[in-house]
């Protein structure tokens, strides 16, 4: 309910004013409707929207999975590096051959270069960790790793950003201000596809990851085999991160924050709760930024990855410390 | 009149004379008599200096020069307040005694030998002052559009200083009489910093903050007086002011007045132009009425817009105008599909200013814009109102296919 109350405020909240009627009409198929209003609706304000609910279910349930399976309560969708993977072959892509000196135009990229180079950097960062998860048993060390590679995908993103034109490095900046809007109904079909399978996947990975909870031995003394389920888990995140990070660019904290409040709302540590648990939050709290993030009723905006933050950060904060206070009195 | 004076009045003040009517060559030499005479008062603003005469500027806000006796001072001014001074130069001869007058301005020799520009607009503004021989090193080389200066950059007779960082080394080595650089625009005031611990001297040019476009091309005349070539600058500038306002004149009239929009979409952030921005004159100059004419600067001179904000506004728009990096329709398609829902786009009536193009990527309208007012004027006015300059060519805009 609350999930279709957020998805039905992105259509009707946004920086030009259109009457709920209107609304209704629109999207009831009539012909009796403004032509612009009509165009805003359903290119700009529904693949936004849907992309919203999607990025916001598929982050979250990869962040949950990410903090079970490292027991790491910081843990979130991209501490594989995925997200600097995407950022790298997007960067390569806008800023390599834009770069004085290589030879190259500056060009304005087409929205499917973007998210075909985006893809592309994120299976190169998937197959890394893939191997390194078959290699090593030991999850700090794939942390590490993750960690480490995004630390030096980092570092090759800046030299070409000291190396490129203005143009160049503000459609890459602008870029990883993440975007649910920039995306129309072909791509949001094809990331629906995606994240729909993913957390589904997920949501049959909840025993493996109850278990999992418990510590490795008493997995394995459970009967799991704990290296194949990492192996799947390592799959599934990489699957939902690097997809809706295609899309829809790096969409920071929402898989950090959610898990915690599904965790806190829901006082459930089964993940036959938390996948979807997490799934509906995320959506629900993606469908609210966006709207934030649009500033209704002015004709500004802001960028969407600094709103998930804003309000996902307090929130978090006030949960724990409302938990805290339960357990001390 | 002695020596000096009339020596003064031959080397400063000529290009003011030739620039003005005979009314201010009359008050000019009554002041310089005024000044030869001993007055009873003069004894306590001896040591002073007294000004002699100011280069007539019309539109430009954003600076004055002042003809002194034996140098000359050229103060860069805050726009919103022209009582306030920026920076301050001091322009004089090499091996003369600084004046006490102007502590805090940046003495510099005249006639500036070599110099280093930071925009490729500055240093298309010295090629049209016919002093392209005084660059002695660009940045973004790659770049630049005028062949002159490319064939200059070949010959090694101007230096590439790098691209976003400035080769510091390479610039030294060049030992610039200072470096035109466009203050914080360009992170122009941590280079300044930098500059000034290497003893190399900057001036801010910041003919991009006037919004007039007479008013960016009179900065003309603020580098020219850096060379001694007011006069030729005020040539150039009457001829630009003339062709600009009778162009101006001629489209006055022209109704209906098409509907107007510019710029493209970073994903779903439009920078759109306020009305008080540059290019908003020129479309009104030109006959167009842009839409958001009557938007007044918020944080700057751009307004960052939601999407669905400007294609509410602009959906039936009649031209869109400056497509920046798009280069053609399919590329504005491609960037977002929405982009193809103005009508705009499907009448094919959108233009870009990229005709004059290197394979680089080197665009002449950013860098010849400033001081061709005129010509885009004229590009504008042949866009929106064919029927007023039947025979224009297009000089900087085409029409994307």
């Amino acid at each position: 309910m609350a999930l279709a109350i957020a998805f039905m405020l992105q259509l009707i909240l946004g920086s030009v004013s259109i009457p709920f009627s209107q609304v209704v009409a629109i999207l009831s198929g009539s012909n009796e409707v403004n032509l612009v209003w009509k165009n805003i609706i359903i290119e700009s304000r529904l693949p936004g929207a849907l992309a919203a609910l999607l990025a916001g279910a598929g982050l979250s349930v990869s962040g949950l999975q990410m903090q079970t399976m490292f027991r790491n309560p910081v843990a979130g969708p991209y501490v594989l590096g995925i997200s600097a993977g995407a950022s790298l072959g997007v960067a390569i892509l806008i800023m390599a051959s834009a770069a004085i000196g290589f030879g190259g135009e500056i060009r304005l990229m087409s929205s499917w270069s973007i998210i075909m180079a985006a893809a592309a950097g994120a299976i190169l960062i998937f197959f890394v960790n893939f191997i390194i998860s078959f290699r090593l048993n030991d999850v700090v060390a794939i942390l590490i790793i993750g960690l480490m590679i995004g630390g030096g995908i980092s570092a090759l993103i800046e030299i070409l950003q000291s190396v490129t034109s203005n143009d160049a490095l503000k459609q890459y900046v602008l870029w990883t201000f993440g975007s649910f809007r920039y995306t129309n109904l072909t791509q949001v079909a094809y990331m629906a596809v995606v994240v729909v399978a993913g957390s589904v996947f997920s949501f049959f990975l909840s025993k493996p990851l109850n278990l999992l909870l418990l510590g490795d031995t008493y997995a394995t003394t459970s009967g799991l085999n704990v290296q194949r389920a990492k192996v799947l888990i390592v799959l599934c995140t990489s699957i939902l991160a690097g997809s809706i990070t295609a899309f829809c660019g790096p969409i920071g904290f929402v898989g950090l924050a959610v898990p915690h409040l599904a965790r806190a709302i829901f006082k459930s540590a089964d993940h036959r709760l938390l996948t979807p648990a997490c799934a509906l939050l995320g959506a629900i709290i993606c469908c609210l930024c966006n709207v934030v993030s649009a500033l209704p009723g002015t004709d500004f905006i802001l960028p969407v990855n600094a709103i998930t933050s804003l309000l996902g950060a307090p929130v978090v904060i006030w949960i724990i410390l409302k938990q805290k206070k339960v357990a001390s009195s | 009149m002695n020596n000096v004076i009339v020596h003064s009045l031959r080397k400063w003040v000529y290009p003011t004379l030739a620039g003005v009517g005979g009314g201010f060559v009359i008050t000019m030499l009554l002041l310089l008599a005024a000044c030869n005479q001993p007055a009873p008062h003069q004894a306590e603003t001896a040591k002073h200096c007294v000004k002699q005469a100011s280069l007539p500027v019309k539109y430009a806000k954003g600076f004055t020069i002042d003809y002194y006796n034996g140098f000359k001072v050229v103060s860069v001014r805050d726009l919103k307040d022209t009582t306030k001074v920026i920076a301050q130069y001091v322009i004089m001869p090499k091996g003369k005694p600084a004046p006490v007058d102007f502590t805090n301005a940046i003495v510099i020799d005249t006639p500036a030998q070599r110099i280093v520009c930071i925009s490729t607009n500055h240093a298309a503004g010295m090629v049209r002052l016919g002093l392209l021989d005084r660059i002695g090193g660009l940045t973004n080389v790659g770049l630049i559009y005028d062949s002159s200066i490319n064939q200059a950059v070949a010959d090694g007779k101007i230096s590439n200083l790098g691209n976003s960082e400035l080769n510091y080394e390479k610039l030294l080595g060049l030992n610039p009489s200072f470096v035109f650089s466009s203050g914080s625009f360009d992170g122009g005031d941590k280079m300044k910093m930098k500059l000034e611990s290497l003893h190399i001297k900057t001036v801010l040019n910041l003919d991009y903050m006037e919004q007039d476009p007479l008013a960016r091309a009179e900065w003309l005349k603020f580098t020219a007086a850096f060379f001694d070539k007011e006069y030729e600058a005020d040539s150039i500038f009457k001829a630009i002011e003339s062709n600009y306002l009778t162009l101006k004149e001629k489209a006055k009239a022209a109704a209906p007045q098409p509907t107007v929009f510019c710029n493209m979409p970073f994903k779903e952030i439009w920078y759109m132009p306020c009305g008080e921005n540059y290019i908003a004159y020129l479309f009104a100059d030109a006959g167009g009425n842009f839409l958001w004419k009557d938007v007044p600067a918020t944080n700057g001179l751009n307004l960052s817009l939601d999407y669905e904000a400007v294609y509410n506004k602009a959906a039936n728009a009649d031209y869109w105008i400056n497509t920046g990096l798009a280069t053609s329709l399919d590329d504005i398609k491609k960037a977002d599909k929405k982009n193809t829902l103005f009508k705009a786009y499907k009448q094919h009536n959108v233009y870009n200013c990229d005709l004059r193009r290197t394979k680089m990527g080197g665009i002449d309208f950013w860098e010849s814009a400033t001081i061709n007012p005129d010509i885009v004027l004229a590009d504008l006015i042949y866009i929106l109102h064919p029927e007023i300059l039947p025979e224009h060519q297009l000089y900087y805009y085409r029409k994307l296919n």
